[in-house]
């Protein structure tokens, strides 16, 4: 048997392994210790002397699911209307990945459940990326299907953004500074330049790899007449 | 000569016209299916959006104790979908389909409930150009009948998830 802690975003209800939550808090007390840091794209909070980020769960997939429910009409989760949730009693998992700590704000805490490890199936691989990273498993009830949030995925998924986000800005530095040296009509004939040589080389490289296959086939080949 | 007691029977298929309101050359684009392909086609099924799937996953449902993903054909060929509304839902149906990757793996797909079951053969030719289809990696054959064009699709995992794998 494994525990999950069910937990509500909107009108949807996701679950988590329960042994990962170290403490649940009211969301109020993290907002007033907030911590500002300057370098990460994620809101960092301080909670017993420990500097963490902070996931608002309800901002982040509030908004994705409204938009796929809007692409779709209506879904399961949108029959009725999403219940209005005082932001006073809104919650803070702490959560451990990897030996330290995560902060996972969420609209209400509903209640642990006992399934069997049969009930839970690995999502379809039809799913990718960020979908696959966050909710790598599913919860099957009789009612309904449960995805189950994998925090270990949210910071991995956060790391990759933050390295894609410091690549793209390391882009745009060196784009200013080559265009303080150069004019437009000089940068563009040395990008085509760099680009032409760059794939002359991959083509050369391609062209040896496929000349190689073919001396080995024609050497099996007068091989076997010899034979 | 093997003794096989299903060579005799006429082979079926299910036809689906596309949930695009654009017509190609004023003809209906639709969908074909063998029938050992589908296995179940159901009518109101709840669908379970999962944040941050592409834009043709429509989310996950439940059939016979699976959670499978359902997939908007449409959307993944790059047609244009018919915009959705309160009637969306109860207008299509989803089926259940074998997909062609090793072992047994289903996906479900979002359809019109104007599908038709048909006793081969049809009459039916190649389409000569496919042009209009921006993403055709999924795509087997087009061909044109008498009600417009068909879309005879290979379902494998790997190219329902890749959009962008085609032309």
């Amino acid at each position: 048997m494994k525990e999950l802690l069910l937990f509500q975003v909107g009108n949807r209800q996701f679950g988590l392994d329960l042994p990962l939550v170290r403490s649940i808090h009211g969301a109020s007390a993290f907002f007033e210790e907030q911590v500002n840091d300057g370098d990460s794209r994620v809101p960092m909070v301080r909670f017993q002397f420990e500097d963490m980020p902070l996931y608002d769960l309800s901002a982040i997939l509030g908004e994705d699911l409204c938009r796929q429910e809007m692409k779709m009409g209506s879904s399961a989760t949108s029959q009725t209307q999403p219940p209005s949730y005082d932001p006073e009693n809104k919650k803070v998992m702490l959560v451990s990945v990897q030996g330290s700590l995560v902060a996972l704000k969420v609209d209400r805490i509903e209640r642990v459940v006992s399934v069997t490890s049969d009930q839970i199936e690995a999502i379809s691989p039809v799913f990718k990326g960020t979908a696959l990273d966050w909710f790598p498993r599913v919860l099957k009830q009789e009612k309904q299907l449960i995805l189950l949030l994998n925090p270990d995925g949210i910071r991995w998924d956060a790391a990759k953004k933050s390295e894609a986000d410091a690549l793209s800005d390391e882009f745009r530095e060196l784009e200013n500074a080559l265009t303080r040296m150069m004019r437009e009509e000089e940068m563009a004939k040395f990008v085509l330049h760099v680009s032409s040589k760059i794939l002359e080389k991959m083509v050369a490289r391609r062209i040896g790899k496929v000349e190689k296959t073919l001396r080995k086939r024609l050497a099996e080949e007068e091989g076997t007449h010899d034979k | 000569m093997t003794n096989n007691p299903g060579a005799s029977l006429p082979q079926k298929i299910l036809i689906s016209p596309a949930l695009t309101p654009t017509k190609i050359s004023g003809r209906q684009v639709h969908f074909l299916f063998s029938i050992r392909q589908v296995e179940d086609i159901l009518k109101e099924t709840p669908v379970y959006p999962v944040p941050f799937s592409p834009p043709h996953v429509e989310g996950i449902a439940k059939w016979r104790n699976h959670a499978l993903p359902v997939i908007s054909l449409e959307k993944r060929l790059g047609l244009d979908i018919r915009s959705p509304d309160a009637e969306f839902q109860k207008s299509t149906r989803l089926i259940a389909v074998r997909a062609l990757d090793p072992g047994e793996k289903y996906i479900m797909l979002r359809v019109s409930d104007a599908i038709r079951m048909f006793s081969l053969p049809i009459s039916y030719t190649p389409a000569p150009s496919v042009g209009w289809l921006s993403e055709d990696s999924l795509v087997k054959g087009v061909y044109e009948w008498d009600e417009g064009y068909l879309l005879v699709l290979q379902l494998k995992t790997e190219e329902v998830r890749e959009v962008g794998s085609g032309k």
